[in-house]
């Protein structure tokens, strides 16, 4: 079996920490300056604390590279004296706020319960406490002593990362490998240092490097005030205020301990940004549908579609009279050097349910949002059109897909409660579709939106549109987006998968009510689904796709009676369904090849029983095997009739 | 060399588990009083036998999962394994229940801990989150891949660099490895398309039998479980409505809800699937009537068979005279024998695409 | 929603004791105390004596902290100890200049900052990289020092604004502006970049999600659904930050208006902190702890009225 290629098998986490430019560029100016502020004694070129009259407020040259003072002393060597306490008071403080608030989080956001309560009160008291007052007053106690402002800063700043920390704990503790975790009989204990901390480190060192800066912010403020060291002792703080007096004369003087402070705080940030970026990219999982629209990077793009050849090429006849709602003449889509789609055709002719059936990452999904001119960012359109009422959507004007959309199509997506905007009631957002296709004014758009309710058989209309998203039950929110679809008065609705996320009695009932809609509307249905029970239920026609191409289509009763194409046999045969009463279910061996791994011949050929070297030499077409029947395979006379079926 | 011979040899005569109905409540939202996640539920599952929790969102079968699991607090009732009872929650039953009961969840993307390589993962249970070291364990995890269909090398790898099917043979190896009796699978299959569904559902199949294992097979509808289960429960708002043998329970539902819950799975064969669907039509169109109190059966506001004791009277759970313990006032008087059903989609049809 | 406003207020009593109390206990602590720094070194051993028994300086912190709790409650934060002008009537006084610097900063951050927000989410580009570069730029560079820049930029070098100096609202509304624009300007930098990242950021999220999609295959118009759905869903985390600049512009007045010279409470927290003016300092915390919980509870009604969820809850 084969695993997924990934960019992980090369480098580790060092080697791409290291890839990033801004990690190595911080990484470096702290470096120097942490160096740079040890050896500070043996590195300045003067004694910082030396005054020379002879030479006040010199430009910067060659004796003095940053210039001097307004007593004539060093500029740089006053600001490389001035680094080490700075820099020590970063860490003090940020190693305080890192120890307390890390434990805290974590322990609270773990156990819960009463200690989790505990540590929150504490916290939002620690939050609401004015910091700097409280730092002023340490200071006045503790004989202007930067490291006990420090760390009372960094205690105050420990709320915050407590808060982080715990957040991101409890969103780590509701995943399933923790759960799995405690059912081997992990400890605790060896559960939070495995499983959580690891995970939770990316958020909080964004914070801590945030509060680093931060420390060091407040740090150089105290010193500008007078707080703190004391003059002549040179402070990056010390220095700004030195300058302020003489602004009017030399406003030069403020730059050299403003830009070190600046650079070391941008440091601090990046370094942070750095450090996460590495962490999420490493551990980030790969979920179905995310690789779909990422490009392939790296993989030469596969050459264009060869010339459609096989035993009897064929095209779709459009020998039905009526001008279809939707057509889609070989359409290709690809992201990066990634073939999503490729050569797909598709008809939809007015009141006919088509079923668009195959697995995850076979392009159904892909198809639908071309249509709909919604492709993600990364993929475009790399060929064909996509015809509706006349017109071709796909290439043409923006504005003219525009208009078509609400209008001519509509869609109902797969998650009924992702699909309305939380934060409106039922009833304003209905009427903003109504009044947007149908141009008519507030009120008469409230009589209709009782009217869209009453459409899709929601019981007592008036209640549901005042309502929230939130206080609808799945099956009540995908009637509304139902509704929301059908307030344009569409030809064609494209439903994409729409009753996957429901229980199995709540199907039924929607299923019921699509075909009903669609009945007294003449409207024409794209229904994407995966599940062959939907498709025997509602759809006239279906269509299965693999690996982004078309491989079969024809009348469901025809499809179901005699697969002609050996992955729709493969797929329908796997159905636990169907395969009543035995006890291993027949299977397809491998998987679905990902869309930067396409071959040149037939696309499910590595996975068939039939295959043979015609299958991998150059594309296969569709022909046709009966009446409106076409499949995309070289190997129809092999394959057994409606009777006596063999699993492929 | 795997085999069920090492395992404890405990009490053999009680059976493996024993879920006397348990209650688990979680507080619910402030002014309104706690949430029934289950409402005295009990089963059993004997050595080898597949069980079945089948219910829509909602309905407790997870948190019945949980439970067993050691994961969820039970409010009243007792769980027995190996007739030990381990309800407590202590130190003691929770490394019981770790030695007899191993879980694979639905999310196979979030059950394995990206940071760490899946061999450590899967030794887990083995080593109780220990790095593992001893070559012997090492050696076994190994196997425990190839045993899944995976190849050695997944060792090394983390788990972003697999597939979804892929990681649920993962999460198989690892609930198998440390030999436990009872596998609860919280819907293993629900996640994966279809094709892989059918691996991963053969490849439970093949270990149960090898491995002489008892699976408690939690499913939101009776279709994937319909082949693999030997006893079915199904689950309405934390209430057990029926339970019997698979077959008994799949054939001849002698609850309305089980009734309706089979009537509703679309079959895949249009002809049968529109003679099921005309047939569900006329027998009326089920309006949860949502002035019906809760205080009785909590199936009887959706219920077509619905009369007036039905929503004062809690209905005991009886046995039918077919062998299925059933929670119905009007058990054995109803004619619950609806549309056609699945299985007489082979006797008319002769199947399809088989 | 009324959960949230009595949990609130039930916070903020516990607050405001330990508030002051530390600040109480930790001025205690200080060496030197307020009758030496009024008498400075030339004071006798006697008159010394007698200030510190008039300023209740040699009673134990407790009784002091007693002392000052009992008029607090009635309104009176006591004496300065340094000019015997009532705290109150002192911290009133001064209360404007503050309030309308942080009010100002937080506008200026909250219009600057979702305008910018918004155009880099929705164009990307050029728009957002820039903003990238401009956030870090606004974290890093501290305020007081940015507001020294400005007032040599623009007060020293081309003599447009005032250098330093407040006038009030109610004398002169346009003086009372340019006397804010630079110290606005140098505190909101900083936030104005935060809050414009926030806002990118939550709209980029927002404008991933589902019911955005589902609205443009549906035909809603691009206008409505950026700036109507989009920008009310993205408004908490929005709140959140504009919240926290808030309160940590309040910390910020200690050091601009410094440098401005502004008769503030920032301002006049360091001279405390100097004179070792115990009332005083308390009384500021008890001030900025009020603001900041007024702020949170302003925050969390905000959320409530944004959040359909919290408000029917």
């Amino acid at each position: 079996m084969r695993l997924v290629r990934s960019p992980s098998e090369a480098p580790g986490l060092v080697a791409r920490f290291a890839h990033q430019p801004r990690a190595w560029l911080s990484c470096g100016f702290l470096g120097v300056l942490v160096l740079a502020s040890i050896l500070a004694p043996w590195l300045t070129p003067y004694d910082p604390l030396a005054q020379d009259l002879s030479s006040v407020r010199a430009s910067p040259g060659a004796g003095h590279w940053l210039g001097t003072d307004t007593l004539g002393r060093d500029v740089l060597s006053r600001l490389l004296a001035g680094g080490l306490p700075s820099l020590l008071g970063v860490a003090e403080a940020t190693v305080t706020a890192a120890v307390i608030g890390v434990t805290a989080g974590v322990v609270g956001g773990f156990l819960g319960g009463w200690t989790d309560r505990a540590i929150g009160a504490a916290v939002d008291l620690l939050l609401a406490m004015p910091v700097v007052i409280i730092v002023l007053s340490v200071l006045a106690v503790f004989h202007s002593s930067m490291p006990a402002a420090m760390v009372t800063f960094g205690v105050l700043a420990a709320a915050g990362i407590s808060r982080v920390t715990r957040s991101a704990t409890l969103s780590v503790r509701e995943e399933v490998y923790v759960a799995a975790a405690r059912v081997a009989g992990v400890p605790k204990r060896r559960i939070i240092l495995r499983h959580v901390l690891p995970r939770v480190a990316g958020p909080v060192i964004v914070q801590l490097s945030l509060i680093a800066g931060g420390a060091l912010l407040v740090q150089t403020g105290l010193s500008y005030l007078g707080l703190g060291a004391q003059p002549p002792a040179p402070t990056w703080g010390g220095m700004i205020a030195e300058a302020a007096g003489v602004m009017q004369q030399s406003p030069w003087l403020l730059l050299p301990s403003g830009v070190a402070i600046g650079a070391t705080i941008l440091a601090f940030a990046l370094l942070g940004d750095a450090i996460r970026d590495t962490l999420s990219d490493h551990w980030a999982a790969t979920r179905p549908g995310s690789s779909a629209a990422s490009p392939g990077g790296g993989v030469p793009a596969p050459a264009a579609p060869a010339p459609a050849s096989g035993p009897t090429p064929a095209r779709p006849e459009p020998s039905r009279s009526l001008s279809p709602a939707l057509r889609i003449e070989g359409l290709n889509l690809a992201a990066g050097g990634a073939h999503l789609l490729r050569d797909v055709h598709l008809e939809v002719l007015p009141g006919e349910t088509v079923g668009l059936v195959g697995e995850s990452g076979c392009g159904k999904t892909m198809t639908a949002l071309a249509t709909l001119g919604v492709l993600p960012a990364g993929v475009h359109l790399t060929g064909g059109r996509i015809m509706m009422d006349g017109q071709d959507v796909a290439g043409g004007d923006k504005r003219v897909l525009g208009r078509m959309r609400g209008r001519h199509m509509a869609m109902i997506s797969q998650q009924p409660m992702t699909a309305l905007d939380p934060c409106f009631r039922v009833g304003s957002q209905l009427s903003e579709a109504v009044r947007r296709h149908r141009g008519i004014s507030r009120t008469q758009a409230r009589a209709c939106v009782i009217e869209l309710l009453e459409m899709v058989r929601l019981p007592d209309p008036g209640s549901v549109a005042r309502r929230y998203p939130h206080q609808l039950s799945g099956g009540m929110a995908q009637r509304v987006a139902i509704a929301m679809a059908l307030a344009g008065r569409p030809r064609l609705l494209i439903a994409d998968e729409p009753t996957t996320a429901l229980d199995v009695t709540v199907q039924a009932d929607v299923l019921d009510l699509l075909r009903r809609l669609q009945q007294d509307m003449r409207m024409s249905i794209l229904l994407i689904t995966h599940d062959w029970g939907v498709v025997a239920d509602l759809c006239d026609r279906a269509v299965v796709m693999y690996a982004g191409e078309v491989v079969e289509s024809s009348s469901t009763e025809e499809l179901f009676a005699n697969p002609r194409h050996p992955y729709t046999r493969g797929l329908l045969a796997a159905n636990p369904q169907a395969s009543e009463g035995r006890r291993r279910l027949p299977t397809i061996p491998g998987r679905v090849p990902s869309p930067d791994r396409r071959e040149p011949g037939c696309q499910f050929a590595p996975r068939c029983g039939f295959a043979d070297s015609r299958c991998v030499t150059h594309a296969i077409g569709m022909a046709t095997t009966g009446p409106g029947h076409l499949s995309r395979c070289v190997h129809d006379e092999r394959i057994p009739g409606p009777k006596g079926a063999v699993t492929a | 060399m795997i085999s069920a011979t090492g395992r404890d040899p405990v009490s053999q005569a009680a059976p493996l588990l024993q879920v006397d109905r348990i209650t688990v409540e979680y507080p619910g939202r402030r002014g309104s009083g706690p949430v029934v996640a289950a409402d005295a539920v009990s089963l059993e599952i004997g050595r080898g036998e597949v069980h079945a929790l089948v219910g829509e969102s909602g309905s407790g079968k997870s948190t019945v999962g949980r439970a067993v699991l050691g994961l969820t607090r039970v409010t009243a009732g007792t769980i027995r394994l190996s007739g030990i009872d381990v309800t407590a929650g202590s130190r003691r039953s929770r490394a019981l229940i770790s030695r007899t009961v191993q879980a694979i969840f639905q999310d196979p993307y979030s059950c394995f801990n990206p940071t760490i390589k899946v061999g450590h993962s899967l030794a887990e249970p083995l080593t109780r989150g220990r790095r593992p070291r001893d070559p012997g364990l090492l050696t076994r995890v190994r196997q425990m891949l190839t045993r899944v269909g995976l190849p050695e090398e997944a060792f090394d790898r983390y788990p972003r660099q697999f597939s979804g099917g892929q990681r649920q043979r993962l999460a198989i190896a690892r609930a198998l490895i440390a030999r436990p009796a009872l596998v609860v699978c919280d819907e293993p299959v629900s996640a994966l398309d279809l094709s892989v569904q059918a691996q991963i559902l053969n490849l439970l199949a093949d270990l149960r039998e090898e491995e002489g294992l008892s699976y408690l097979f939690i499913a939101h509808n009776l279709s994937v479980v319909r082949h693999l289960a030997d006893r079915v429960t199904v689950m309405y708002r934390g209430r057990v409505m029926e339970s019997g043998p698979a077959g008994l329970v799949c054939r001849e539902p002698a609850h309305p809800y089980t009734r309706a819950l089979l009537d509703a799975e679309p079959v895949p064969d249009p002809a049968l699937q529109r003679a099921r669907r005309q047939g569900r039509l006329k027998a009326g169109e089920e309006r949860p009537d949502t002035s019906v109190s809760t205080g009785g059966c909590s199936f009887a506001a959706r219920c077509a068979y619905r009369i007036d004791a039905c929503t004062r009277e809690r209905p005991p759970m009886r046995r039918s005279h077919a062998g299925a313990d059933v929670a119905c006032l009007r058990q054995g008087d109803m004619n619950l024998a609806g549309p056609l059903s699945p299985q007489q989609c082979e006797t008319t049809t002769g199947g399809s695409g088989s | 929603m009324l959960n949230l406003i009595v949990r609130r207020a039930g916070i903020s009593v516990p607050l405001l004791l330990i508030v002051s109390a530390l600040t109480f206990v930790l001025g205690s602590l200080v060496p030197g105390d307020a009758a030496r720094a009024i008498l400075g070194v030339s004071g006798s051993p006697e008159q010394y004596a007698a200030l510190r028994d008039e300023l209740h300086l040699d009673e134990p912190v407790w009784d002091q902290y007693r002392r000052w709790l009992t008029g607090a409650v009635r309104g009176d934060l006591g004496d300065s100890v340094f000019s015997g002008e009532p705290v109150v009537q002192a911290l009133n006084a001064r209360l404007p200049a503050t309030l309308s610097l942080v009010a100002g900063t937080t506008l200026v951050c909250a219009l600057v900052g979702v305008a910018f927000g918004t155009v880099s989410a929705v164009r990307g580009g050029w728009i957002a990289r820039s903003l990238d570069v401009l956030s870090v730029a606004g974290l890093a560079l501290p305020s007081f020092w940015l507001a020294l820049v400005l007032v040599s930029i623009f007060s020293v070098w081309l003599g447009l604004l005032p250098a330093t100096g407040y006038v009030h609202a109610g004398e002169s509304v346009s003086g009372w502006l340019r006397a804010l624009v630079l110290p606005v300007v140098a505190l909101a930098l900083a936030g104005i970049t935060q809050v414009a990242r926030q806002t990118r950021d939550a709209m980029l999220d927002v404008l991933g999600q589902d019911f955005i999609r589902t609205m443009e295959a549906n035909g809603f118009s691009r206008r409505s659904i950026v700036l109507k759905h989009a920008l009310r869903n993205a408004a908490a985390p929005i709140l959140t930050v504009l919240g926290v600049i808030l309160v940590g512009a309040l910390s910020g007045t200690v050091f601009v208006e410094n440098v401005f010279v502004l008769p503030g409470l920032g301002g006049l927290a360091v001279q405390a902190t100097q004179q070792h003016d115990l009332p005083v300092i308390a009384g500021i915390a008890v001030y900025f702890t009020l603001i900041t919980i007024a702020v949170n509870l302003l925050v969390d009604l905000a959320y409530g009225w944004l959040n359909p969820k919290v408000r029917t809850a």
